[in-house]
């Protein structure tokens, strides 16, 4: 279980990584899933790129209206910097659930998010905070929503000679409150279900409320419809059996060996009943 | 017995853990050889076939390549891996003579290290890579192209038994690779007589040992002495020892196989392999020292795996909740090959009636071979399947009278005054199962005890509606089996001991044990002992560390050679001094004549008159040291109860244990806290295999999750501290009055925890018949359940 | 193509021309003679093969060598001539948190960078640290022990014999 040979190239700028990064030239970030899988010789690159001399890639700052994670910030510094925690806690939160301390110290949020495993966290917090990603290449910048970016399991919107430069996370409101939920089974093992939500309040009453899914073999799926069943209302346990029943309706299936489509179904609906629980109860604690 | 002691009997710190704690340990792959090459192995990734075609023709022109075999350039220079006496097979000939079923049989095949012609598992070696660079023979290997011509694989055991299976050895008359028969008292009248008769059937999943280091072989020739030394991550360093004598045809004084540092075993690396012999066979071929290191995914594919029995179960109870007999009927899937035999099903069946007292029993094992990799004992070593599947129709059949589970398990104890318990079988040994000692019922009570005292034993639900059950399973435990253990002690002339053993540890902490044992056994201080394990050239011959034996064969053996010596000492002292032996003392390294303890000599002084050519030498035989063989005469029971209080999340399947108590008899412990080690150890396995282990095959006969994301090991987040307590009840059949305890902590838990799941679901009436209970399994029983009712 | 790699581990300069695809584990188990990391999976999962990189606990089976250019490495062999082992091997020593120790040097290396941090350590963060390594011997009770004894949040059991 080791890599077969590849070509290393150290670039010190994002313009030097651009001109390198092609079909079979890939970013190396954390390596913590990349050289798995070259270990197992699953992946077989001819050359990394290894993104970790660019010092501009791994700085979070917030700009007012955002918080900007650079691709290369570790999962670890990310989960314990202040501005993170303070701004989008659901974030550090969710990084908390990523494998383990070990991983986390070499493992990037830009590596996670591009990676795209569809039983990850991340990609699923990034969807229900509406965030958005910015993408380099020697033709340009562009900048997609995190619902655009991940299109399936392992698949996203990069292109080949694109990399994943920052993600921009708006700042969660003093209205709004979020939290995630998951099933596992020992730690650091992939979930077999979770989800994750925002839910923003005026006074007594739901203003606005998002539910993603993740785990479902594919892509983060964000539930429909949830707006009629939750908005406007002062909320209890039973709108959020409510809520868990259009989960029912609706959760993708995904069978595997973990937990057939419909077991699945059914752990959806109870986590996401529980997670809006969560989310709620955190009002009225007045934690963030 | 020992008499005074300073040592046994008290946590002595481990001898052994400096040099782990900081990175000095010597394991396997630690050892460096100059020169040595690497060797990979091509596995076959289908699982029934014929190999056409092996093309190494690319792979051969890869820089740093040395040589690449395959099965056709071996096969002439290698005997078969004849099943011989070296593994199971020992008492086979005994237990079969004593069965008395005409039926019973068992077929046993003699394995080829390496494929020629048919495959029969994924992972099978096909063909052998060396080179200079261990990233360069997986590219070599990547580049060998094998045309294998696919069989339809057996992959479910039940369907191997049918007339139209595919065979898996086609000179068999089918693919049954054992039957055993074994019956007591009147089964037909016990069944006649029951008030309530309940049946069911229970399975133990498949399970790989999974140790954190995994095997590994490095074998080194040296032309110039014509010795073959090889180093082996192994549990049995002298069987390994014969079996590559006979495979290679050399003399086995010409090999010397070590056991260093191990990492971890567990029975799975206590049967000789296929590796062993190909890396010595390549490094005498090619005259240079060779190293294999399994990798992870090879470990699932290669290394034995265990349990995958299915037992069809019935008990016939009266009225008041007595078990008056039991018929259970039990197929064991072993998968390509059984390598040691009758070793883990007859096991099961010796264990079955447990602690309980059974009239009348009929009990039938088959055994079939499949395309999966071959089964053998791990930790347990088939008493978890039969508490599984007894201590769960037990708590059917409690339910089934409207009686407690806890009352009905009470209730068929064995009595303490029925001890010593003759239970009308026989071991696999050969010899009639007696429990020699224990006292069940206070076992059990001093559990339920420590459970009323640590938790709130009425709550059914926490905050978060979670259902909270409970679970109890008891055990009996065969130890200390034959056929022997050696021991080899000596004084050296500067009065240090030297203490060479057979048996050799993967984390036991023989190195301290041993000490103490000897150390009290010549009453001198343990610092001065040093205790060598895992060397066949440090005594001739050896059995090794598996089946909870090593405490007692290797202890008494120690016990038994130190108090030689210190007879042989206290003889030549006497003789000089003009006294009778019986007046000398021996304490912290002196003789004195007692009562005058000014009159003294010390070991040191006496050793160095043993010392060839000195006073003693000349008129006893030279040397201060005495080589001991001790053979049990057959095993002790240890035993026990656990109790499992858990948490079940009825809608996403999950399990937590809130508390988990063992209450243990292995008789006086040598060492509290190692003891206390290995039950923790061994709950913490029992609990994976309860809830997390399993390797699962598709229909092609893939391994569907050979790595450790799906393959589930328990984390340090799934295991609870425990609440344990012991009963020290001596054994009557060894000196030490010692029963062994490295499996027993794995044999209850399956069966404690799922009766507390069932018990936790009673509301819904869920039945668990197999372990693991995966949230996949328990979701699914719900779910049954929930439609059943409707 | 080889690629030149300068850095430190345990203390010692290293510049060395090296295959990219070398694992760091690689590197210091055959290269540097730094037997005490292990390696049990070569995928992340088991743990055996942490070692500290800019004090910080990292799976070297999942770090390329030269990812590890101009940083520092301490392996369990440069952890034990460190002034916070002795704590730590002592606690694991009395609280019999090795059993094979084949886990055992991984543990300790992610248990001294968790005390090196310079944060107020918790009982749960000990158990977050542990979660992230396989121990098949031990059943985690006596790790858990020795390690929160280790960063003095537990004295020992009063009553153990
Ligand atoms: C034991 C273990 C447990 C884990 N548990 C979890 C878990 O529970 N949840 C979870 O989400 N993850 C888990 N992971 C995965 C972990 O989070 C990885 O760190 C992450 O998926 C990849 O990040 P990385 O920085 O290591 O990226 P790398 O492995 O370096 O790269 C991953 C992929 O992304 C590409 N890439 C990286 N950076 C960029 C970029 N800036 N632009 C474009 N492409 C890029 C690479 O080319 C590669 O294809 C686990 C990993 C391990 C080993
Ligand atoms: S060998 Fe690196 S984590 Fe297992
Ligand atoms: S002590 Fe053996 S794996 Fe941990």
């Amino acid at each position: 279980m080791r890599p077969a040979t590849f070509e290393y190239l150290a670039p010190k700028t994002l313009e030097e990584a651009l001109e390198l990064v092609g079909d079979d030239s890939r970013p190396l970030a954390g390596g913590q899933s990349l050289i798995a899988l070259m270990n197992l010789r699953f992946a077989t690159p001819e050359a990394l790129v290894d993104l970790q001399g660019i010092p501009d890639l791994t700085r979070i700052s917030d700009d007012g209206e955002f918080i900007r994670i650079g691709a290369m910030a570790s999962q670890a510094d990310t989960e314990t910097n202040s501005i993170v925690l303070n701004s989008v806690p659901l974030v550090a939160e969710c990084i908390r659930e990523i494998g383990h301390w070990q991983i986390r110290t070499r493992g990037t949020v830009g590596g996670n998010l591009a990676h795209s495993d569809p039983a990850s966290e991340l990609p699923a917090v990034m969807v229900t905070l509406g965030a958005h990603y910015h993408l380099a290449s020697k033709r340009g910048e562009r900048k997609i929503p995190a619902v655009e970016f991940h299109q399936g399991a392992y698949d996203t919107a990069l292109d080949p000679d694109e990399i994943l430069t920052h993600i921009a996370v708006p700042k969660q409101k003093p209205t709004e409150r979020s939290a995630l939920n998951e099933s596992v089974r020992a730690a650091g093992a992939y979930a077999i279900a979770g989800t994750t939500s925002i839910l923003e309040r005026n006074n007594e009453t739901c203003l606005r409320a998002k539910l993603v899914l993740f785990a479902t073999g594919s892509k983060p799926y964000e539930v429909q419809g949830l707006n009629s069943v939750l908005v406007g209302k002062e909320l209890n346990s039973g709108s959020f059996s409510e809520a868990s029943e259009l989960v029912a309706s609706q959760a993708p299936h995904f069978d595997d060996f973990h937990a057939t489509a419909e077991q699945r179904k059914q752990i959806f609906r109870a986590l996401s009943e529980r997670v809006l629980q969560e989310t709620w109860q955190k009002f009225q604690v007045g934690s963030s | 017995m020992l008499g005074e002691t300073r040592y046994v009997g008290s946590s002595v710190l481990r001898n052994e853990d400096q040099r782990l704690l900081n990175g000095n340990g010597n394991f396997l792959d630690d050892i460096k050889i100059s020169g040595c090459q690497y060797i990979h192995f091509v596995r076959s990734n289908i699982a029934h076939g014929i190999v056409k075609s092996i093309d190494i023709s690319e792979a051969e022109k890869v820089a740093h390549i040395t040589k690449i075999y395959t099965g056709r350039d071996l096969q002439g220079m290698l005997q078969s891996m004849a099943p011989s006496k070296a593994d199971g097979g020992i008492f086979e000939e005994k237990l079969f003579s004593t069965m008395g079923d005409q039926d019973a049989f068992i077929r046993r095949e003699d394995r080829h290290p390496i494929v020629v012609g048919k495959v029969r598992h994924v992972g099978e070696i096909i063909a052998v890579v060396v080179g200079t660079d261990p990233y360069v023979v997986e590219d070599a290997a990547e580049l060998i192209i094998v045309d294998i011509e696919e069989i339809q694989p057996v992959v479910d055991p039940k369907n191997a038994l049918e007339a139209e299976s595919p065979k898996i050895y086609d000179h068999w008359e089918d693919n049954r690779s054992l039957h055993l028969h074994v019956r007591k008292g009147d089964i037909e009248a016990a069944f006649a007589n029951a008030h309530t008769v309940v049946k069911r059937t229970f399975h133990s999943g498949r399970i790989s040992a999974s140790p954190i280091e995994t095997r590994g072989v490095i074998a080194h020739f040296e032309d110039h002495n014509e010795k073959l030394t090889v180093w082996s991550s192994t549990q049995i360093p002298h069987p390994v020892r014969t079996y590559l004598a006979h495979s290679l045809n050399l003399p086995s004084s010409r090999i010397r196989v070590v056991a260093p540092d191990v990492g971890g075993g567990f029975g799975c690396k206590a049967i000789p392999y296929p590796e062993e012999i190909l890396c010595s066979l390549i490094s005498i071929q090619l005259k240079i020292p060779v190293r294999w290191i399994e990798d992870r995914l090879e470990h699932f594919t290669s290394s034995i795996h265990s349990r995958d029995q299915f037992h069809d179960i019935e008990i016939a109870m009266d009225a008041e909740g007595k078990i008056l007999g039991l018929r259970d009927d039990f197929l064991m899937d072993c998968g390509a090959s059984n390598p040691l035999g009758v070793v883990q099903p007859y096991n099961t069946i010796a264990h079955l009636a447990g602690c309980y007292e059974v009239p009348a029993m009929d009990v039938t094992a088959t055994a079939v071979v499949t395309n999966k990799v071959p089964l053998s004992p791990y930790r347990g070593a088939g008493r978890p399947e039969a508490v599984f599947a007894m201590d769960r129709i037990l708590d059917v059949a409690a339910q089934e009278l409207g009686l407690d589970p806890f009352d009905v398990r009470r209730k068929n104890l064995v009595p303490s005054e029925s001890m010593p318990y003759s239970v009308g079988i026989n071991y696999r040994d050969g010899a009639p199962i007696v429990y020699d000692s224990g006292d069940f019922p206070k076992c059990f009570d001093t559990a339920v005890e420590l459970l009323q005292s640590s938790c709130d034993t009425d709550r059914r639900r926490d905050e978060s509606g979670r259902y909270i059950g409970l679970g109890a399973a008891t055990y009996v435990e065969g130890t200390g089996i034959g056929p022997f253990e050696g021991a080899l002690v000596r004084v050296d002339e500067t009065g240090s001991i030297h203490v060479a053993i057979g048996a050799c540890p993967q984390g036991q902490g023989h190195e301290t044990v041993f000490a103490q044992v000897a150390a009290d056994t010549l009453s001198v201080d343990i610092e001065d002992v040093k205790v060598v394990t895992g060397d066949t050239d440090a005594i001739p011959y050896g059995w090794g560390t598996l089946a909870s034996r090593s405490a007692v064969v290797a202890g008494s053996a120690v016990y038994e050679a130190a108090t030689k010596v210190l007879q042989k000492v206290k003889i030549a002292v006497a003789d000089e001094w003009e006294i009778s032996p019986d007046d000398l003392l021996a304490q912290h390294g002196r003789i004195f004549v007692k009562g005058t303890p000014a009159k003294e000599t010390t070991l040191e002084e006496v050793a160095e008159k043993f010392s060839p050519g000195g006073d003693y030498a000349q008129k006893f035989t030279p040397g201060l040291e005495e080589q001991i063989y001790w053979e049990p005469p057959t095993v002790t029971f240890a035993s026990g109860v656990h109790i499992a209080r858990v948490a079940v999340d009825a809608d996403t399947g999950a399990v937590e244990i809130l508390t988990y108590i063992v209450v243990h008899d292995c008789g006086p412990l040598l060492n509290p806290q190692i003891v206390d080690g290995q039950i923790a150890g061994g709950v913490a396995k029992g609990i994976g295999a309860a809830l997390f282990e399993e390797i699962c095959y598709d229909d092609n006969g893939q391994p569907m999750n050979p790595n450790l994301m799906d393959y589930i090991l328990p984390t340090n987040d799934t295991i609870p501290d425990l609440l344990i307590e012991h009963l020290e009840t001596p054994s009557p059949l060894n000196p030490l009055g010692i029963k062994g305890v490295g499996e027993a902590g794995t044999i209850p838990p399956p069966a404690a925890i799922a009766n507390a799941i069932e018990n936790a679901l009673t509301e819904i009436g869920v039945e668990i018949n197999k372990v693991p209970v995966s949230p996949k399994y328990l979701l699914n029983q719900i779910q049954k359940t929930k439609e059943a009712k409707l | 193509m080889k690629v030149n790699l300068r850095t430190q581990i345990n203390d010692r300069e290293i510049d060395l021309e090296i295959e990219p695809r070398l694992l760091l584990s690689d590197l210091l188990r055959e290269h540097l003679n730094f037997t005490g990391t292990h390696v049990g999976c070569s995928y992340g999962v088991c743990g055996a093969c942490t070692v500290i990189i800019d004090g910080k606990p990292a799976r070297s089976c999942l770090t390329l060598a030269i990812q590890a250019n101009n940083c520092s490495v301490r392996t369990i062999e440069g952890v034990a001539a460190s002034s916070t082992f002795d704590r730590v091997s002592s606690a694991f020593h009395q609280e019999h948190g090795l059993q094979c120790g084949f886990c055992t040097p991984g543990i300790i290396c992610s248990i001294v960078a968790l005390t090196e941090s310079g944060k107020n350590i918790a009982e749960e963060d000990i158990d977050k640290v542990v979660d992230g390594h396989l121990c098949r011997c031990t059943g985690y009770v006596n790790i858990r022990k020795a390690a929160k004894k280790a960063v003095g949040i537990y004295q020992g059991d009063e009553n153990a014999r």
